[in-house]
């Protein structure tokens, strides 16, 4: 009788256990998200619009890696408003999103875009939006809406809209400028012209100046230019080098290298009083200060062990920290997701090529994310922590190239220009 | 303007060895001397050459035979390093010679490197070469004065190019004459 | 219960009895429970308790008491409604086949079994004493539970392996699928509840434990979509048990962040 009952009882049990059938899933794939963008439905009347907006934002989503955006001819239909799409169709197209949108164009060059973004699986609308803007801002238009959309599906905000600075030289480098443009490379805008060459262009975090160095006959000097006036100031000109300037994330200081004391060392310029601060003192170099997100710490690189490697050092403290160990040249630090990844200039052995590499500074792991291109310099990290733009050499010419901070995303900058080269990625503008 | 600069040198070292001639000689070759006094003058006036070079040119085809160390201008280094070479501590040591027996030349010595690495940490180490030349020529005889320095980085290769070859021409510092 | 003597093959017949009716009243119980809990239920059942239950552990003892009070008192209250709605009493059918055939199986073994038991019962009256027999006896009851037991056991070692098999089929499905934005965590967990049709096909999805990432919780529900047709057993009383309505707890390990 026991033994019938603890039968019973062990089989009560186990039902019991198996009451409720989960399924744990551990890994996905990173791959990108089909997305269909319509082309956008255009004024009456054959109005004459001056950029392709649906294009744009097609461009910028599949640029980024995250996304597969249909071809508008393998499209079975072009909807533009709700009741026209027939979500079955875009199932079988295996497309998971379907942007549409409407362009009208209103009294004294003004245009308005409305744009719709569904779901196809829920049938569901998920974002909508009407936007209005001159014929000149529709490209900035166009990139608000790419924002919009990779923020919704990625759940992390876009840079579609932010600009890059770089500097372009001819083969002889003897003309030198800079420039600035979209993220995409459009509308390219050159702020200054020089004989000298142009380096280390560094953004004020409200993105309305450029700190940048000029390498003159007497030595590099450091410059600071608001872009709204074109307005140049020279910021440091001492005996020495004056060099890899960098604004503190607050806005209020200014990091740049000096060696008027001998070694180049690490130096805080504090805008508002003008008040120098020298933060490393070695007899090694020091270079390549950037800023930690708590306008406090600063990143730099250090020829203190022989071979350049990265440190940081708490400006207000002294405390130094090294942070790079692998690799037999480290250099040119920048952080990316809220610090959470150090990308750097990396040579793992003497003689090896230099790549772009990322170092996760929780987990300790280093990544080669560069293969392609080679002499592989000067990343500069997106806004949203998601991109590197680098500077390479690509059949013989200086380009720009992107990769993404898993190294799963790769591109080329396109230049019309002879060389290419120091990208640095612009803030968020608002 | 290289170029320019070396024949002046060449000129003044000429200068120098004409009148340690004159000293050991008594007034023996009184022609010499005198072209020799009319170079140094225009060196003395003219601290930021400008014109005068062909005439010193021909002085330095006429005369020929200067130390021949003094026309290498030009040391190189290994790849991230700043240290001298050996074979390269002969000619700085003629142009510390040099410095030394002339108190009113002055050298600006330009750092350089090759493309590889980073632009910022280039920039570095090339004053760190200029620096090393400067240091060793302090050591040799010159006075600080007389030597100052400035750093190029990678921004003005003698060699565009890509190859071990161009590399290896980039990596150097450059003794430039400013006075002498 | 005891009024028969133990020589009678009767008296260990109740106990198999009790045993087959319990077992018959929970598969009921279980199913039927299914079929009423629709979305409330998710909420009454402390989902803590339903994603702690990886599914092919063996059961352990110490785990599962603590669930049982639980369990039985959503149960206890149920049966009134249980029975009466149209679409629940024809699910359950398939359930209630699958036990009978089980019932049916044991009652065939028996009854041979029994036979056996009666004719050399006839022969040992005859011969031996009665006392012997009562020890044979005994013998065979224990071998006879030992053997039903063994059956048990050896059908639920199939049914979870069938369990585990297509687990593990859906498991690839969404994984391959799953294409988990960049702003994922690796400790970030979904938890989606999913509904089936005994074709395998998805005819609901929920989001039962939100991961805090809207874009990762989509990712999760158009994974399952994308799947649309789950790879289901084709045994009924497994797909009503297990597959009818089940849970997939997504982590993103693999994530960067």
């Amino acid at each position: 009788m026991l033994r019938t009952f603890t039968f019973v009882f062990a089989f009560w049990v186990y039902s019991l256990a198996h009451a409720e059938l989960t399924i744990e899933i551990k890994q996905g794939v990173a791959s990108a998200i089909p997305i269909s963008v319509v082309p956008f439905s255009m004024p009456q009347g054959g109005v004459q619009v001056p950029e392709n907006i649906d294009n744009i934002v097609r461009n910028d989503l599949e640029r980024s890696g995250h996304f597969r955006a249909l071809a508008p001819r393998d499209m079975l239909s072009h909807p533009t408003s709700t009741q026209d799409i027939y979500f079955r169709d875009w199932r079988l197209l295996k497309q998971e999103y379907v942007l549409i949108g409407q362009l009208e164009s209103r009294l004294n060059d003004v245009y308005q875009v409305r744009y719709q973004l569904f779901d196809v699986f829920n049938e569901k609308e998920l974002l909508s939006q009407t936007l209005r803007g001159s014929a000149e801002q529709l490209r900035d238009l166009a990139h608000k809406i790419s924002d919009a959309v990779y923020e919704q599906l990625t759940g992390i905000r876009g840079v579609f809209s932010t600009k890059i600075a770089y500097v372009t030289a001819n083969r002889e480098r003897t003309q030198f400028a800079l420039a600035i443009a979209d993220a995409d490379g459009a509308r390219e805008k050159i702020i200054l012209k020089s004989k000298y060459s142009i380096f280390s262009p560094a953004w004020s975090p409200d993105g309305k100046k450029l700190a940048y160095v000029m390498l003159e006959d007497a030595g590099s000097r450091v410059y600071v230019q608001e872009l709204a006036t074109g307005q140049k100031e020279l910021v440091s000109a001492s005996k020495g080098l004056n060099s890899a300037p960098a604004f503190s994330p607050d806005g209020k200081k200014l990091a740049m290298v000096l060696s008027k004391d001998g070694n180049p060392e690490i130096y805080v310029l504090e805008l508002a009083t003008k008040k120098w601060t020298r933060i490393t003192e070695h007899y090694a170099i020091d270079t390549e200060p950037n800023w930690m997100p708590d306008s406090q710490n600063i990143i730099f690189t250090s020829g203190r062990t022989g071979k350049p490697q990265i440190y940081r050092v708490d400006t207000l403290t002294g405390e130094l920290k090294r942070l790079t160990f692998e690799g037999h040249y480290n250099a040119r630090g920048r952080l990316a997701q809220d610090g959470r990844f150090l990308v750097m200039v990396h040579q793992p052995d003497s003689g090896s090529d230099f790549h772009i590499a990322s170092l996760d500074l929780t987990r300790g792991l280093m990544q080669i994310l560069t293969s392609d291109t080679y002499l592989d310099e000067s990343p500069s990290v997106s806004p949203n922590g998601v991109m590197v733009m680098y500077a390479a050499k690509y059949k013989n010419q200086s380009i720009l190239a992107a990769v993404s901070v898993d190294g799963d995303v790769k591109f080329l900058v396109p230049s019309r220009h002879g060389d290419v080269r120091e990208p640095a990625w612009g803030p968020y503008t608002n | 303007m290289q170029q320019f600069g070396f024949f002046k040198l060449f000129a003044v070292s000429l200068t120098v060895l004409a009148m340690s001639g004159c000293a050991s000689k008594g007034g023996a070759t009184d022609e010499a001397a005198t072209t020799e006094t009319v170079a140094a003058e225009e060196s003395q006036t003219q601290p930021v050459p400008a014109s005068p070079e062909v005439d010193v040119q021909t002085n330095v085809e006429s005369q020929g035979a200067a130390n021949p160390l003094l026309e290498q201008t030009t040391v190189y280094f290994d790849f991230d390093q700043a240290s001298i070479r050996p074979e390269f501590k002969e000619i700085l040591n003629a142009h510390a010679e040099y410095l030394k027996a002339n108190p009113q030349a002055k050298v600006v010595l330009e750092g350089h490197c090759d493309e590889r690495g980073t632009v910022e940490y280039n920039l570095a180490l090339g004053e760190r070469r200029a620096n090393t030349v400067k240091r060793y020529l302090i050591v040799q005889g010159a006075a600080a004065s007389q030597v100052d320095t400035v750093s190029y980085g990678e921004e003005r290769p003698a060699q565009v190019g890509s190859t071990e070859a161009a590399w290896s021409k980039n990596r150097r510092a450059e003794i430039n004459y400013q006075s002498r | 219960m005891r009024l028969y003597p133990l020589s009678d093959p009767r008296s260990f017949a109740i106990p198999i009895a009790v045993a087959i009716s319990i077992l018959l009243a929970m598969v009921i119980l279980l199913s039927t429970h299914w079929m009423n809990t629709e979305k409330p239920s998710v909420k009454t059942v402390p989902s803590h308790i339903a994603a702690r239950v990886v599914h092919l552990d063996k059961p352990k003892p110490a785990q599962s008491k603590p669930q049982k009070p639980e369990t039985k008192k959503t149960e206890t209250k149920k049966p009134v409604p249980k029975v009466e709605p149209k679409p629940v009493e024809k699910k359950p059918a398939p359930a209630t086949k699958a036990s009978e055939k089980q019932s049916q199986l044991a009652a065939q073994k028996l009854a041979q079994k029994q036979a056996e038991i009666e004719k050399r019962e006839q022969e040992k009256l005859r011969e031996a004493a009665r006392k012997a027999a009562l020890n044979e006896l005994d013998n065979l009851l224990s071998d006879e539970l030992a053997q039903l037991e063994a059956n048990q056991a050896e059908q639920d070692a199939k049914a979870a392996e069938v369990v585990t098999d297509y687990a593990s089929q859906i498991r690839a499905l969404i994984e391959r699928v799953w294409r988990v934005p960049p702003s994922a965590k690796h400790t970030d967990t979904i938890l989606l509840r999913i509904y089936l049709v005994p074709t395998g096909e998805v005819t609901e999805v929920h989001v039962v434990e939100s991961s805090g990432n809207n874009a990762l919780d989509r990712s999760a529900e158009q994974a399952v979509w994308k799947v649309s047709v789950m790879p289901v057993p084709k045994d009924p009383a497994i797909f009503e048990k297990e597959f009818r309505r089940f849970n997939l707890k997504l982590t993103p390990e693999n994530a960067r962040l």
